[in-house]
């Protein structure tokens, strides 16, 4: 009665309507989907409404790559390394798809491109590539300057 | 996520919107676990949210003698990779309203304190401290963060004890710092095989201070001078020796002082005052001078008071014996402790080396110009390269000293700022001081003992 995996299809719907089919293969490497695979309830289209369809279709692209045999070790080095050159929108945007579906390596990827933007830069550098308001007042910012003077040593 | 083209206002709005902060917490915290230790916590001063995912506290009660015990347990759950997992805070409250504050940061370390709540006045104490583990006889706590670099802030005669009980237990310390113990009078601190470093700084009722350590190497002490007993030697690279208050203990003799003064032979970096040198130093090397050398000592700071008119005797016999000598920062402190000078300085010394290798001068706090220059000459002649000298009167103005030819027609000084110095027949040229612009850590390194 069951069909082999690698013959399964999955059908995946984005927030805005837009509908993805790929193979279970590809798809188990979302832990969030596997679960839902293994649960039985991957028989309908599953919606995903906390991630859009140009999101998805990265993630998917992403699943596709590291399912693929062909592909060798070098080409999907430079294949993350091209993946995550986005704009602060997407990369956010990704990040929390890949939190979501708890993608294998994407998730941890992206989390260090972010960390890498941020990592020895000054506060107000940080501020200024992110756009974050500074709401202290100089007096808290002396504080927490003093409170934590010890641990910058 | 609509895609709005970018020369609509909704691409403007969104893209000076803060869309990292938008993010769920357990995000950003997952970020940070990324980040290297010194620059996850820089992440506090970005804004309140993200002080916020650095602010939880682990607040418990109890009695101070369980103190121990709430502060191992603590520091077993930190996890250092993911810093922000658990809170890096533990505030214990015990007897009627006090609280220790424990606080984990990057680089092992761990930072006690003792202040909040009512201080009364200090009931005097004496504290013995025990470093070595080797000597704890109920087992220790399975710790899995190693405290390499341990601060005791506000210790008391009430917490003394239960600090005592849980310090043996780092046994990977090799950092301690023991700061504003009131009370203190007393210390004596037992051999640790791993200390290399130690600084106590303002505990101010401290007269007596005894160190069983070996493998010292660095040793920062702030405060009235105490009777200072190193039990063994050991060679320190970096001392600071800021006695400004002056002596703790009246009736010390500079053969006291010996033992200490060997420890500090071989330092690379000092901090020392003039009534240090003149009292305990001087009286002691004086029959030694063509032997005795600060051989390795490459940057000093020396601590003066000003009196009416500054004799710099005492200095520029201390730097005669500082042959490596590269950078040196003088600060003068009126506040700082004098005795009168009895101390002679004979000319008859001695083979002493040119101080080839002075790149630096710094004078800080002279408010005498004319006494300013005339050091600053001093310093000009002491070697075959003069110097970079820099002055400052408030710590932001730099002024540097220049030769200026005396061809130049007779001028008027032009602002405070320029003052020039005598000047006898038979040389061409003379010494000022004119402004500098600049960024005053660029223009001039800063000694690593003095503060931000």
């Amino acid at each position: 009665m069951s069909s082999s995996k690698s013959n399964k299809i999955v059908k995946l719907e984005s927030s805005d309507n837009k509908t993805f089919e790929v193979e279970e293969a590809v798809a188990v490497q979302s832990e969030t989907l596997k679960n839902m695979v293994d649960d039985g309830c991957a028989n309908d289209t599953i919606p995903l409404p906390n991630v859009n369809g140009k999101i998805l279709e990265m993630v998917l692209g992403w699943c596709k790559k590291h399912v693929d045999e062909t592909v060798t070790g070098d080409e999907l080095n430079k294949y993350e390394a091209d993946f995550l050159d986005l704009d602060q929108a997407d990369l956010y945007g990704l990040l929390m798809a890949a939190n979501f579906l708890n993608v294998k390596g994407l998730l941890d990827r992206v989390l260090q491109r972010v960390a890498d933007m941020i990592k020895g830069k000054k506060p107000e550098e940080i501020r200024r590539i992110f756009n974050i308001k500074n709401d202290f007042t100089p007096e808290e910012e002396e504080e927490i300057r003093l409170e934590n003077a010890w641990a910058f040593d | 996520m609509k895609f709005f083209p970018p020369w609509t206002l909704e691409f403007m709005k969104e893209n000076t919107l803060d869309l990292l902060s938008n993010l769920p917490d357990e995000i950003l915290c997952r970020i940070i676990a990324f980040l290297p230790s010194e620059s996850a916590l820089e992440t506090i001063f970005l804004s309140t949210r993200w002080r916020g995912l650095w602010n939880t506290s682990l607040v418990r009660h109890g009695t101070i003698e369980a103190a121990a015990n709430a502060i191992s347990g603590f520091l077993t759950h930190f996890d250092e990779l993911d810093p922000l997992r658990q809170p890096r805070k533990l505030q214990y409250h015990f007897g009627k309203d006090s609280t220790l504050l424990a606080t984990i940061a990057g680089n092992n370390k761990l930072h006690v304190d003792f202040s909040s709540g009512k201080q009364e006045f200090p009931k005097l104490f004496d504290w013995l401290l025990e470093l070595n583990h080797q000597k704890v006889t109920h087992q220790p706590s399975p710790s899995t963060f190693f405290v390499k670099t341990l601060y005791l802030k506000s210790v008391s005669s009430l917490t003394n004890e239960a600090v005592s009980s849980i310090v043996p237990h780092f046994q990977f310390l090799e950092n301690l710092k023991i700061i504003e113990c009131n009370g203190l009078q007393a210390l004596e601190i037992d051999n640790s095989p791993k200390l290399k470093s130690l600084t106590i700084i303002d505990c101010l009722q401290l007269k007596y201070f005894h160190i069983r350590c070996l493998k010292l190497r660095s040793f920062w002490y702030r405060g009235l001078f105490p009777w200072l007993w190193p039990e063994y030697h050991f060679n320190l690279t970096d001392a600071m020796l800021d006695f400004r208050q002056g002596p703790g203990n009246i009736g010390f003799k500079s053969c006291d002082f010996d033992p200490t003064l060997l420890t500090i032979k071989n330092a690379e970096i000092l901090t020392l005052c003039k009534w240090t040198f003149e009292a305990l130093i001087w009286p002691s090397i004086s029959y030694f001078q063509s032997n005795f050398q600060f051989y390795k000592l490459k940057k000093l700071w020396w601590i003066d008071n000003s009196t009416e008119g500054y004799n710099s005797e005492a200095l520029i016999s201390f730097l005669k014996l500082c042959p490596a000598l590269e950078q040196l920062f003088v600060t003068i402190d009126p506040k700082s402790y004098c005795m009168p000078s009895t101390a002679t300085y004979s000319k008859k010394v001695t083979r002493h080396s040119e101080l080839g290798h002075l790149k630096v001068v710094k004078l800080e706090g002279f408010t005498n110009k004319e006494d300013e220059i005339s050091l600053a000459e001093n310093f000009t002649k002491l070697g075959a390269v003069e110097p970079l000298i820099i002055a400052t009167t408030d710590g932001i103005c730099l002024r540097s000293l220049v030769k200026a030819p005396l061809y130049q027609p007779k001028q008027q000084c032009r602002s405070n700022l320029e003052r020039v110095a005598p000047w006898s027949h038979d040389r061409k040229y003379t010494y000022k001081f004119v402004e500098v612009i600049g960024d005053i850590n660029e223009v001039c390194p800063k000694h690593a003992h003095m503060g931000p």
